[in-house]
């Protein structure tokens, strides 16, 4: 989408609003007025290589002016609010809510900022094997890099436009259908790094400047109804994303022996192309949709509310689908004005469609070749979710409450790692939390949460080999194998993914005078995994904060605050020796 | 397993105590003030004799807006405030409910009178944690929504060591005030827009819809939960990383077989590529392979294109 387009959705979209509400709104009184002019800056000083630092400009080396505008406007009839920031031609919001009458209000946004992606000078790829460390003398193995655009800088743009509007249609004086629908476009503009590596004649990384114009498109429409206390409601979302650049291509070298230019026969067998412009780094179109059915019934003393999710995603380019089916429960009751109980129970259903990769075969022609590599890929998105949580709240007085939560969830994957595996997460957690008032102006939070999870998500067999290679070797009296055939022979799990978890959660609210506020807390978090067959994983983090609040008055007020993050984790460096 | 033992231990030891302490705590607790009911409605004109500075600021709410031409539930002072004739006869403040010394479920209770579609939401964590719909919204004011303050900087008040986050070298343009808390986080409960919520990454493909798929050749953890790589707030390593490559990798992989390689030393230029080249170190290896894997494996959140290889064709480099 050009930018000339996006412009004319911004106009036509305000235009829209400020006829609608002209057309629409019967003038009785004068509108009651109010403007707001803002004008601010922002300067940041950066040393050293900044392009990432700076992943968001704001004064980066130079002053940064901020102009902003907030606008109301109010009569019998409806009111109009606008605000609006400018800080520069990329990097601005304009929001513009109204609503004509309590039957119909909406509103129109548009925001944008730049994105500085940096740039990856790839100077640690460079590199050529020694087959004798002593005599320094070079091998075949290398690794080399080129920019075809060293000057670049990347980024992109992101803009956003958000429009919603709700209407609501008197069925009889007590009840009224509620129409909404909304609509929200991102696009991102600019440029982008993108990388290619070929690796059949030296390990090559060719770096590329390549145009970004991408666009998403969100849609969503509801329908909502209330007949006494059963509310009833359907909506339906639309999700669209494209890319509308011309897919990035390479020229991947020709296959061959680094050093001699030899053993074509042998390296073509082993690879899928080469001595071809290829295209990579291709951004499918998707489309996405999921319809919504929603219902809300009283229940005793409290209330049982329903949601039914059907949604399917499809990647256009190749056809592939995921289905998704959901249900979720919610029941909420109030034993008395002390107790409440809310219990919510989902199920949801994944699948998604299995690909069969067809590959040429290993070596084809050659002794010890022919293997079929053929395989089909299963995915760890088809699954089963059930998941169930019951809160129970309790609360004695005004000041103090407390609550304890106690849930479970069940993650069954069909075919993960492997088909019909069934590989099976179970998750059992426990919270308790509470408020209380320690004096008439200090207030403690406190929470501990205590999750086991019985075989979190692990990705299989990817530390530690076997011994095999006499026995699987493909060549008659050799015992070289392929590295395919190494993966096969891997047998280590490794994740970063906790079985057990304890997180800790204090805070202190101190408020000695009325306009001043102090707030003081800790974070503490233990997650541990000491069920995987290579190593204890264990990640530890602790953020203790505080910070001050002073509200001067009732258009100013002070923030001023502190936290530390303290975060460390462990895990294995496994080595696979090359060549054993 | 033996890990486990000694943590459910912690947890009968830590766990349990703690929770009959707080019981205890509660217990001993003053009960709730029974309100008064023998008072009766007295109207907004003999409210404003004496609250005089509400009459101009609150006619610009939008709650006094609601009032007008007989639209919508009448919202006058008592509508939130309660009756006040016993309050107007003694001047006492204790003599009229005031919701903004009332607790949580005290004031959503009054503002769910109207607000009934926040009542689907009761119970959801703000409402525990917040002294309740007052933390957040001066009834008073002529702020948009009615807020204390605008955007995410009302949500820093509380959440001071998440704003410390998004001050990371690495992070969602938050303080630069060009997304909100709200873009991803429904306060008052609920699924957030554009998203059915089927998986926990649903929330962030709304907008990353790129990452979505399905694709040919999948990573694992894209389909699982963004969360196991990305920390959405902030990050001291790129792209939001929880670590930094090669780190985070290696939680679950094992190290190129490359690494382990001797580099000549000296310059070199490649035999059947004469313009490519550079110096070689020794450890030139480990540096190419030990920096950042996604240099090579580009394409990490899922590809369509096989690689070169005909025996790893799902390895992410196309």
């Amino acid at each position: 989408m050009s930018i000339n387009k996006l412009k004319f959705i911004i106009a036509i979209s305000i235009s829209s609003v400020f006829v609608f509400i002209t057309t629409s709104a019967g003038q009785v009184e004068a509108p009651d007025r109010s403007t707001t002019f803002r004008i601010g800056g922002h300067y940041t000083a950066l040393n050293d290589y900044y392009k990432k630092a700076g992943e968001f400009y704001l004064g980066q080396e130079d002053p940064f002016p901020e102009f902003g505008i907030d606008l109301f406007s109010s009569n019998n009839s409806g009111n109009l609010i606008f605000s609006g920031d400018y800080f520069d031609k990329k990097n601005m919001f304009g929001r513009l809510k109204f609503s004509t009458s309590d039957n119909v209000k909406g509103s129109v946004s548009y925001r944008s900022f730049f994105r500085n992606h940096g740039t990856d000078l790839l100077e640690n790829l460079v590199v050529r094997e020694t087959t004798n460390p002593d005599a320094n003398t070079p091998g075949g193995k290398m690794v080399t890099h080129e920019d075809t655009a060293a000057e670049a800088d990347y980024g992109y743009t992101r803009h956003e436009i958000d429009s919603n509007i709700e209407f609501k249609i008197p069925l009889d004086e007590k009840h009224a259908l509620k129409l909404m629908a909304a609509h929200r476009l991102i696009i991102h503009k600019g440029t982008e790094q993108k990388l290619a590596i070929m690796h059949c004649s030296s390990c090559h990384i060719k770096s590329q400047q390549v145009d970004v114009d991408r666009e998403t498109n969100n849609i969503s429409l509801d329908a909502q109804t209330k007949f006494d206390e059963i509310e009833l409601g359907y909506g339906i979302d639309y999700s669209h994303f494209d890319s509308d650049v011309k897919i990035p291509e390479v020229f991947y070298d020709t296959v061959q022996h680094p050093v001699n230019g030899g053993a074509l026969e042998e390296f073509d067998s082993r690879t899928n192309y080469g001595g071809e412009d290829v295209s990579f780094d291709r951004e499918p179109e998707i489309e996405k949709i999921s319809h919504r059915v929603n219902l809300k019934i009283p229940a005793g003393k409290g209330y049982l509310a329903g949601a039914f999710i059907a949604s399917s995603v499809k990647n256009k380019w190749n056809n592939l689908q995921a289905k998704s089916n959901g249900g979720l429960l919610k029941y909420n009751v109030r034993f008395s004005s002390k107790v409440r109980l809310i219990a919510n129970l989902r199920i949801n259903r994944i699948k998604n469609d299995e690909v069969l990769i067809d590959m040429p075969l290993w070596r084809e022609g050659l002794l010890g070749g022919g293997q079929d590599l053929d395989y089909t890929r299963y995915s760890n998105l088809t699954r089963t979710v059930l998941a169930g949580d019951a809160n129970l709240k309790y609360r004695l007085n005004r000041y103090n409450n407390l609550s304890l939560q106690i849930g479970y969830e069940r993650v069954q994957r069909d075919d993960y790692p492997d088909y019909n595996f069934k590989n099976k997460t179970s998750k059992i957690y426990s919270e308790l939390k509470f408020k209380y008032r320690l004096s008439k102006s200090s207030t403690l939070r406190a929470k501990y949460r205590f999750t086991n999870i019985d075989n979190p998500f692990t990705i299989f067999n990817q530390l530690l080999e076997a011994r095999g290679n006499g026995t699987t070797s493909p060549l008659p009296d050799n015992s070289a194998v392929y590295y395919f055939q190494r993966d096969d022979l891997r047998y280590g799990n490794a994740a970063n993914q906790p079985a057990l978890k304890h997180h800790l959660d204090l805070s202190v609210d101190f408020k000695p005078i009325k306009r001043l506020s102090l707030n003081g807390g800790v974070k503490y978090t233990l997650e541990q995994n000491g069920d995987l067959d290579t190593f204890d994983y264990e990640r530890t983090t602790l953020t203790p904060n505080l910070s001050f609040n002073l509200a001067g008055g009732p258009r100013w007020s002070f923030f001023g605050g502190g936290s530390l993050l303290k975060q460390t984790a462990n895990a294995p460096a496994a080595f696979a020796m090359f060549d054993g | 397993m033996v890990n486990k033992i000694k943590f459910i231990n912690f947890l009968s030891y830590f766990f349990l105590p703690l929770f009959f302490m707080a019981m205890a705590l509660f217990c001993l607790s003053p009960p709730l003030k029974a309100t008064s009911e023998d008072t009766d409605y007295v109207g907004d004109e003999t409210c404003l004799m004496c609250h005089e500075k509400y009459e101009e600021s609150f006619s610009k709410t939008v709650h006094a807006r609601a009032n007008i031409a007989g639209r919508a539930p009448a919202v006058s002072c008592e509508s939130c405030h309660g009756p006040g004739s016993k309050h107007t006869d003694s001047g006492e403040p204790a003599d009229i409910f005031n919701p903004e010394k009332a607790d949580s479920y005290e004031q959503a209770n009054t503002c769910n009178v109207c607000h009934g579609k926040l009542k689907a939401s009761f119970g959801f964590s703000h409402m525990d944690a917040a002294g309740g719909c007052n933390d957040c919204h001066i009834v008073h004011s002529e702020s948009d929504n009615l807020l204390r303050k605008q955007g995410s900087e009302l949500c820093f008040s509380c959440h001071a060591d998440t704003r410390a986050l998004f001050a990371m070298p690495s992070h969602h343009p938050v303080l630069e005030n060009r997304i909100q808390c709200y873009d991803c986080h429904q306060v008052h409960g609920g699924g957030a827009k554009f998203a059915s919520l089927n998986t926990e990454r649903e929330l962030c493909l709304t907008c990353h819809v790129d990452k979505q798929g399905p694709f040919v050749f999948e990573h694992d953890p894209v389909n699982e939960d963004c969360s196991i790589c990305h920390n959405p707030h902030g990050s001291v390593a790129d792209n939001l990383l929880i670590q930094a490559e090669p780190f985070l990798c290696m939680s679950c992989h094992p190290l190129h077989f490359h690494t382990s390689i001797a580099g000549v030393v000296g310059e070199f230029s490649a035999p059947m590529h004469p313009e490519r080249g550079g110096i070689s170190t020794r450890d030139g290896f480990k540096q190419a392979m030990l920096t950042k894997c996604t240099q090579c494996h580009t394409t990490i959140h899922g590809s369509d294109l096989p690689a070169q290889s005909i025996s790893g064709p799902g390895a992410l480099t196309r």
